[in-house]
């Protein structure tokens, strides 16, 4: 049940109407909520649902006994680490099983030993590695005592799995979005007028990623080697089309709470003007990177014992991995750790210093040169095999005998035009969206506008990327 | 109308979770969102509707779905004719080259000269894959359902350069839009039943999106820039003689001349789904000059290279789930009449030259058509010969020469009386029938 289908609309429509005119007692809202939220991810697959309620009831338990175990600081840490355990088991099992055997198979036959082990049949559960993430941040949030253990179960699981946000993000901290289950929250015209505005402009942008999806699968996909210019037309595509789609559909899940009175945090701040790839990750998912930040970077030790560039590495490594079960999203990680790594270098390093960061031709310079070291990594996380990416990056920039496409300046053009408006709605929306939003006058025409761009073009053929994760 | 957020707003949710008040306040921002919301969308949702028709009555069938509808709807015809009619019923069916190329009245003229009256019907559209076929000739299958003998002959145009695998690669854009058009509530149900996703996207396309989903709209906006990248950059230098407006001349003229075809496109009534068999001279004589220009080789070279890109006209490597879905259309097609023919239309042989593969693989997709369906082949591809001035591209015949000398043709291969002329004259000598 995508955001951008017809059956969305009308799964929310009726959900709307229950909700605010037939339910009135803060419990069935509850349960509403709960039981839409169950319904909508079942629709991917009702089989999943157990795994879902498993995840939140054994993090639910375990951090009821942590609080319990105030003053046994053993106990609690081995109840943090039983929910780590569970919590990754639960990860590794659907999401990362075939990869290792597979790994190890290949690398069993790198020496010689030619064995077929047995794959399992394991279907990937939607959405699996974002309420992961979201719940076992929980346990360790109470064992570190930055909140309670809360005592409704209800609440923790429909919070859980609370559908504008479930299947990809953004990753909601329990101390953020439990209170806002305890009382169920009334929203106000405001969030109304954001939150249809995030709508449209996520409708929009994901419908602008799908649009960007033919281009880029049509260098990435080629069967034969294709010119620099087509080469540089996919990558460029492909870096367009995961933003407008990440970005576009967690506006829509961040609009769609608020039309029920939620806030979720936002998830991305214009990341392709980023002026360096620190300052990338703290614009592109918020939400994972300080998550990564606060329960694996500072767990291995963070900025203080000498060894942050390792540490570095294997917060980056692991958050490559987190995307998805192949080598390719390991080198995506690696490739982040390594240009954070040096960024870092180079900041503290003389040459650093005396860098006058605040001139415009320096920023334009620093935005462009992070820009093209972004583009070369989603070329390995765009790629299926480490061997397709090289292949990109070769044809990316050594000019190669293939001619190129006839059109491609028209594509390129396009494709141009796609990465730029996304993110001139971006800013027009950063900048101007909450005048706009103090006047439907103002707002209204806004919306039609926007809504009759996504009745134009708007296409439901592609699932967001990132359900994968 | 300004922002009546207030701090009375905010107070709300400082109140107990089961205080009365809250209800109270959810409602009223509720019926607000569905003002404000609802009729943006409602309102951007007419706009859209308003423009896609717009489109339909002005441009000839814009979004490839007009004609599948159109044609869907009237697939039922033959009930009309009175059992004791004595002509018999022909249904011909195929893609755009039966579109464009065949006229029933044409036809059936020469029918009935030759002491076979025939009353026939050109169920031909364009754009559409072999699945969309199956999905046609099953809703031909269904209208006929309670009377199969009521058809006589269905003629079904075999074009194997749609069911290739390298047109395979681009179906799907039409899938969506085409079911909607043809479903009914039985085909409803058994997506329902299997995907309710795309059941209820049916529902929407079909009722409030005038027939014409998202999808197609984006089709049609990125056809130019796919055809564009489809053919290579090496035709000649010399720039072909351009039609400075004569294509639009001749369209607003036959559109005046012709107001029963209007919206262009569609399935014209008195024609029995095909154009007009002729026009005015001035038209007849405009039309002429539109094909010459058309005909222009550097036209006629850009033709042929897109038609290989897209579809691999010559090699015809055919996709056995493709070949499949036709199979299956036969089938259907052969449910409900009491003959069914297989027809390749005439072949633009000056352009499209099969390879000794292609020649190979269409044999063995013919073989295997008529393996499993025991259908009657006719093959008017090669003899007589039809030089380039027949075509006004890589494949389509020209709307009045061509179809004319085509559906003649037909009609004397049907009664075994097929002359063949030789090539130097041959256009002349039928069109001048």
């Amino acid at each position: 049940m995508l955001f951008n289908t017809p059956v969305f609309f009308w799964f929310f429509a009726g959900f709307f109407i229950l909700y605010n005119f037939v339910f009135t007692a803060h419990r069935k809202h509850l349960w509403l909520l709960l039981i839409a939220s169950l319904v909508f991810y079942g629709s991917w697959n009702y089989a999943f649902i157990p795994l879902i309620v498993f995840s939140a009831l054994s993090d639910y338990v375990i951090a009821g006994f942590i609080e319990q175990a105030k003053d046994n600081q053993t106990r609690r840490k081995q109840l943090v680490t039983l929910s780590v355990v569970i919590n990754l088991s639960v990860l590794g099992i659907f999401k990362y099983s075939n990869f290792v055997l597979q790994s190890a198979q290949d690398f069993l036959t790198v020496f010689g030993a030619e064995v077929s082990l047995p794959m399992l049949s394991i279907i990937l559960p939607v959405g699996i590695s974002f309420y992961t993430f979201q719940s076992m941040s929980y346990t360790i949030d109470v064992y570190r005592g930055h909140m309670q253990a809360h005592k409704g179960f209800t609440e923790f699981l429909a919070a859980l799995s609370f559908f504008p946000q479930l299947v990809a993000g953004p990753i909601l901290r329990a101390q953020h979005i439990l209170p806002q289950f305890d009382r169920m929250p009334v929203p106000t015209m405001d969030n109304v007028r954001s939150g249809l505005l995030l709508v449209m402009v996520g409708l929009l942008k994901k419908t602008m990623a799908d649009m960007m999806a033919g281009p880029a699968a049509a260098a990435f996909d080629a069967d034969a080697s294709i010119s620099q210019l087509d080469a540089w037309i996919g990558a460029l595509a492909f870096t367009a089309q995961i933003y407008g789609d990440f970005s576009g559909y967690t506006d829509i899940a961040i609009g769609i709470a608020l039309l029920m009175g939620f806030h979720i945090p936002p998830n991305f701040n214009l990341p392709y003007f980023s002026t360096s790839p620190v300052d990338f990750w703290r614009r592109w998912h918020i939400s994972l990177s300080s998550w990564l930040r606060d329960y694996l970077y500072i767990s291995v030790g963070g900025n203080r014992n000498g060894h942050r560039t390792r540490n570095v590495f294997i917060t980056m490594l692991l958050g490559g991995l987190w995307h998805g079960a192949a080598w390719t999203f390991v080198i995506w990680g690696a490739w982040h750790g390594f240009i954070i790594s040096v960024t870092h270098y180079l900041t503290n390093s003389a040459i650093g210093q005396r860098i006058n960061h605040n001139l415009l031709a320096v920023r334009l310079a620093k935005i462009a040169f992070t820009f093209y070291l972004i583009v070369i990594g989603w070329v390995f996380f765009r790629a299926t095999s480490l061997a397709e990416a090289m292949d990109m990056l070769h044809q990316m920039h050594i000019p190669s005998s293939a001619k190129t496409s006839a059109g491609a300046m028209v594509v390129l053009l396009l494709v141009s035009m796609g990465l730029i408006a996304m993110h001139l709605i971006d800013w027009l929306r950063l900048r101007f969206g909450q005048a706009a939003c103090k006047n439907d006058l103002i707002l209204w025409p806004v919306l039609v506008i926007g809504f009759v761009l996504f009745f134009l073009a708007g296409d439901p053929g592609h699932d967001f990327i990132y359900f994968q994760f | 109308m300004t922002s009546s957020t207030s701090s009375s707003d905010q107070r709300i949710n400082h109140t107990h979770p089961d205080d009365p008040r809250r209800n109270q306040a959810r409602r009223t921002v509720a019926v607000k969102t569905i003002l404000l919301g609802g009729s943006a969308m409602l309102v951007a949702l007419m706009i859209v509707n308003l423009g896609v028709s717009l489109l339909r009555e002005t441009f000839p069938n814009p979004f490839s779905i007009q004609r599948i509808e159109t044609a869907g709807d009237a697939l039922g015809a033959a009930l009309e004719i009175p059992d004791d009619d004595p002509r018999e019923i022909v249904y011909v069916l195929g893609s755009s080259l039966i579109q464009f190329g065949f006229s029933p009245d044409i036809f059936d003229q020469a029918m009935a000269r030759r002491g076979t009256p025939t009353i026939s019907f050109n169920y031909g559209f364009g754009n559409a894959d072999p699945s969309i076929h199956e999905k046609f000739a099953l809703k031909l299958a269904r209208t006929f359902a309670a009377q199969p003998e009521k058809i006589d002959r269905i003629i079904y145009e075999f074009s194997p350069f749609q069911a290739t695998q390298q047109r395979a690669k681009s179906t799907g854009q039409l899938d969506h839009a085409a079911t909607a058009a043809l479903m009914n509530a039985e085909d409803l149900t058994e997506v329902l039943l299997k995907d309710h996703d795309e059941a209820i996207a049916l529902l929407n396309t079909h009722y409030l999106r005038d027939g014409v989903p998202a999808e197609a709209i984006t089709n049609m906006l990125a056809l130019p820039i796919k055809n564009a990248g489809l053919v290579e950059a090496n035709l000649s230098e010399e720039a072909p003689e351009p039609l400075e407006g004569r294509g639009w001349q001749l369209y607003n003229q036959l559109k005046e001349e012709w107001p029963q075809a209007s919206p262009p496109g569609g399935w014209i009534d008195k024609h029995r789904g095909g154009l007009p068999p002729s026009a005015s001279p001035e038209a007849m004589a405009l039309a002429e000059e539109v094909m010459q220009v058309m005909q222009d080789p550097y036209r006629m070279e850009a033709a042929r290279q897109q038609r290989i890109a897209c579809c691999d006209m010559l090699d015809l490597h055919i996709d056995d789930q493709m070949l499949a879905h036709f199979i299956q259309a036969i089938k259907y097609a052969q449910s409900v009449s009491k003959k069914v023919d297989l027809l390749l239309m005439p072949r633009n042989q000056d352009i499209i030259q099969l390879s000794e593969e292609g020649r190979r693989n269409l044999q063995a997709a013919l073989q295997r058509i008529q393996k499993e369906t025991d259908v009657n082949i006719i093959d008017l591809s090669v003899e007589p010969y039809f030089s380039v001035s027949d075509f006004f591209d890589a494949d389509h015949l020209t709307i009045f020469k061509g179809r004319a000398k085509a559906s003649r043709l037909l009609a004397d291969t049907l009664l075994g009386k097929q002359n063949t002329p030789e090539r130097s004259d041959s256009s002349s000598q039928l069109a001048a029938e």
